[in-house]
């Protein structure tokens, strides 16, 4: 037997081997897993720095995870087609709209992606006074009976407003005498995934936040843009939406 | 000693074939082959049908005569039986042919032992194309020179690799390239009868892949064959992330019942699930396809592979692959390329995220098969076989086959081997219900469907011309054939999801009622009720508890009372 052939044997051996022994560590369930096959999910957890950086909380609703941060009056914003992106530096000029002052800085984990989810999950109201504001149509995605089964007693909606509109509205009613315990606002100009649109409603919201010192804003993101060219989406973790508070008591 | 080896390779076949009919269940373990069968003898509609769709429409034309002539026999199960056991036999004539008596006989045992009860119990004609596939490249580049029955038997089989199915055929290709490859190297050229037997093979199967398709072009067939490759990739497309999929769905403002109705093989309604309709959410779907992560592929293809081992007929695939690889010369190279068309194979599914387990026994018969040539007579020669020897290769074929016979799932073993199930006395129940309710209809649901279907299909019987005109799937791939079509005419249903509430519907189901009380309600904003209807005394079987409803529109009961 020449040194080829048994090399060429004791490869075939040795593999044969590897099959036999490894076929007892392979978990055939993470391999044949229909809704989440291994190959062929890159992954979603967040970098290290991100880890590092940042305030992580998973999945439970905000306000059941920060509750005792929260203050009231208070101002929740879901900025629509807000994610996480895999650019670092991207996330923080993000965050660096926000004025310093008494700020927390989180990445929160949602695994469902559509605005209506995140509205349900973070707007809930525990016999409080809620307004809940939206500039677009009340019969889109059912939004006004939804909005309503949440325990809000006033909504406004206001047909084809942007988000510069909306803002001027919680500027004029945290103005007012009579603030309601939450406001509610779910922006939609940055819905398209466009970086330019999203960037502009974020400095106005800080700029409003900035201005009214006294009051506590809850702004976080609903999910990844997922209306826009794949291209676009996937530069944005999948599970994960930025959320920053300020004016923090 | 030619027709000695043929006669043996026949007889030892032959016990198998005898095995599986005394053992086995005698029905097709793919329920696709059931209903091809059912399309066949006109089940749905009135007449004979070739259109199979899977399977080539020329096997219905070959099997025309048959069913003329006895039409109550199942010629459609037999003769894929029939196929098994000539695919087996060419391949142990190749091993005789070239091994010696014992040691070939032995061998061959144990191709048959690891192998047969997978092809044989678990029928299907998916595997059923890749053994005649395998068993046609045997012939056509192995067979004796200048002898034509070699090269006619080659091509045949060959073709009606193709015919069976087509896209396991293509899993035999690589096999043809690496053959002809080997053949230019060894003779510095191409030897002529295998290239021309291939040649006129891919002739025939051009011509008859042309004539298949266009028996679904210009015709009442079209929607039918249209409508297939959307609904395969919402039922069977693993490929997308489901979930995203329908997050983006809601996110643009449309209900998710339909996408997740569609997921769930619940969509015959010819307007809110028509094929133009369902187009919007392929669109998405394509949005979502996952991306393959290439540095956790080599380890999901060794994954799959070691996986493989739990499988009875790899080890006939590493014994044969040891045996070249210790004693056969310069054919390395063969055991090497067969392993890499097998993770060719493995890629591909993978891709797909399908890894059926049928597709993967084909996988590996072709890569066993492909390494029957090889086993030289003469490099052999220095294997002494004692008779203490070849009792171990004996009782290691016998266990392999034991093996092979424990993990067939039950309802593909004989009577003997099962208890009645609950199920059985079930649709028991329903046979008799079915002749007393002479003008109901009845609505199954996919799991309900299957469940019917698997009772109904009978060994060696075909179902009588009209036998399912009542009973229709609110989902299956058998929408839309056009004999369905005209039997639910004849019943005096359009569309079937909007009929529910029919006098004479009768709707068995396995979800909850108040998904299609959802359904009314979304597309057709009408409120529906319901009653249960009793037809058996059967309760909660096989985990499963299937009802038989009876839908009424509120004004319907208005008039009822």
């Amino acid at each position: 037997m020449n040194r080829l052939k048994l090399l060429n044997l004791l490869c075939f051996l040795f593999l044969l081997l590897i099959f036999v022994v490894f076929q007892y560590f392979v978990d055939f369930d993470v391999l044949n897993n229909r809704s989440k096959p291994w190959h062929l999910d890159k992954g979603d957890s967040l970098s290290q720095t991100y880890l590092n950086k940042y305030k992580i909380t998973n999945q439970l609703s905000l306000q059941q995870d920060l509750v005792d941060d929260i203050s009231y009056p208070l101002v929740l914003i879901l900025v629509d087609a807000w994610g996480v992106s895999y650019k670092e530096y991207q996330m923080e000029k993000e965050f660096d709209f926000f004025d310093k002052k008494n700020k927390r800085e989180v990445l929160h984990k949602r695994l469902t992606e559509f605005t209506r989810y995140a509205e349900l999950s973070e707007y809930k109201l525990e016999s409080m006074r809620g307004l809940y504001l939206f500039g677009g149509d009340s019969l889109e995605y059912e939004r006004s009976s939804y909005i309503k089964d949440l325990g809000y007693e006033t909504h406004l909606f206001c047909q084809k407003c942007g988000d510069d509109v909306m803002l001027n509205f919680v500027d004029s009613v945290l103005n007012s005498q009579d603030i309601p315990d939450v406001i509610a606002l779910t922006t939609q100009s940055s819905r398209g995934g466009d970086k330019d649109s999203l960037h502009n409603s974020l400095k106005q919201i800080a700029d409003l936040a900035y201005k009214h010192s006294d009051i506590t804003f809850v702004v976080q993101g609903t999910h990844r843009p997922i209306l826009c060219p794949a291209k676009i989406r996937e530069q944005y973790y999948q599970h994960w939406v930025p959320v920053v508070m300020v004016n923090l008591k | 000693m030619k027709q000695c080896i043929t006669i043996r390779a026949i007889g030892l076949n032959l016990v198998f074939l005898l095995l599986y009919i005394f053992l086995g269940s005698c029905i097709t373990a793919s329920l696709d082959d059931f209903f091809m069968s059912s399309v066949l003898t006109g089940a749905y509609g009135a007449e004979y049908d070739v259109h199979l769709y899977f399977v080539n429409a020329t096997y219905g034309f070959f099997l025309k005569p048959f069913y003329w002539l006895c039409p109550r026999i199942g010629w459609y199960y037999i003769f894929e039986v029939l196929e098994v056991f000539a695919s087996f036999s060419v391949f142990t004539y190749f091993l005789l042919k070239k091994v010696d008596k014992l040691k070939g006989l032995l061998l061959s045992l144990l191709l048959l032992a690891s192998f047969s009860p997978v092809f044989y119990f678990q029928l299907d004609f998916t595997k059923n194309a890749a053994l005649l596939t395998a068993s046609g490249i045997l012939l056509i580049f192995f067979g004796e020179k200048n002898k034509k029955v070699f090269i006619v038997a080659g091509v045949l089989m060959l073709v009606a690799g193709f015919v069976m199915r087509k896209e396991a055929f293509l899993l035999g290709m690589p096999y043809i390239g690496i053959l002809l490859l080997i053949g230019y190297f060894k003779e510095k050229r191409l030897s002529k009868e295998p290239v021309i037997g291939i040649l006129i093979s891919f002739v025939i199967i051009a011509i008859l892949f042309f004539f298949n398709r266009s028996l679904y072009q210009n015709n009442e067939y079209q929607y039918y064959a249209e409508y297939q490759n959307p609904r395969a990739v919402f039922v069977d497309g693993n490929y997308y992330d489901s979930d995203a999929t329908l997050d983006e769905i809601v996110e643009l403002g449309k209900h998710g019942l339909d996408y997740s109705m569609l997921k769930d093989w619940t969509f015959y309604d010819t307007e809110i699930f028509s094929r133009d309709s369902l187009q919007q959410y392929l669109n998405i779907i394509e949005r979502n396809k996952y991306d393959i992560s290439w540095t956790k592929m080599p380890f999901a293809i060794f994954g799959e592979i070691a996986l493989s081992f739990q499988e009875q007929n790899v080890w006939c695939w590493a014994f044969f692959a040891f045996l070249l690889t210790l004693f056969a010369k310069k054919c390395g190279f063969i055991v090497w390329s067969s392993l890499l068309v097998v993770i060719i194979s493995f890629i591909y599914l993978l891709e797909q995220n399908r890894n059926i387990i049928y597709v993967e026994h084909a996988i590996w018969m072709y890569a066993t098969v492909f390494l029957i040539p090889f086993l030289q007579e003469d490099s052999l020669n220095s294997i002494k076989i004692s008779i203490s020897n070849s009792f171990i290769l004996f009782s290691f074929a016998i266990a392999l086959f034991g093996l092979g016979f424990w993990n067939t799932p039950n309802y593909l073993k004989n009577s003997l081997f099962k208890e009645k199930s609950k199920n059985d006395a079930l649709w028991e129940d329903f046979f008799a219900y079915e002749v007393q309710q002479q003008n109901e209809v009845f609505f199954m649901e996919y799991h309900p469907y299957k469940s019917f279907a698997r009772r109904l299909s009978g060994s060696y019987k075909a179902l009588a011309k009209g036998r399912l005109n009542k009973i229709f799937p609110l989902g299956y791939w058998n929408v839309y054939l056009p004999g369905m079509i005209a039997a639910l005419k004849e019943n005096g249903i359009k569309n079937p999801m909007q009929s529910l509430t029919n006098s004479n519907v009768r709707v068995i189901q396995y979800n909850d009622v108040d998904l299609y009380q959802k359904y009314y309600r979304l597309h057709l904003n009408r409120n529906i009720e319901y009653e249960t209807i009793p037809f058996t005394s059967q309760s909660g079987f096989d985990m499963m508890n299937y009802n038989m409803i009876r839908y009424y529109g509120i004004k319907d009961e208005i008039e009822k009372n």
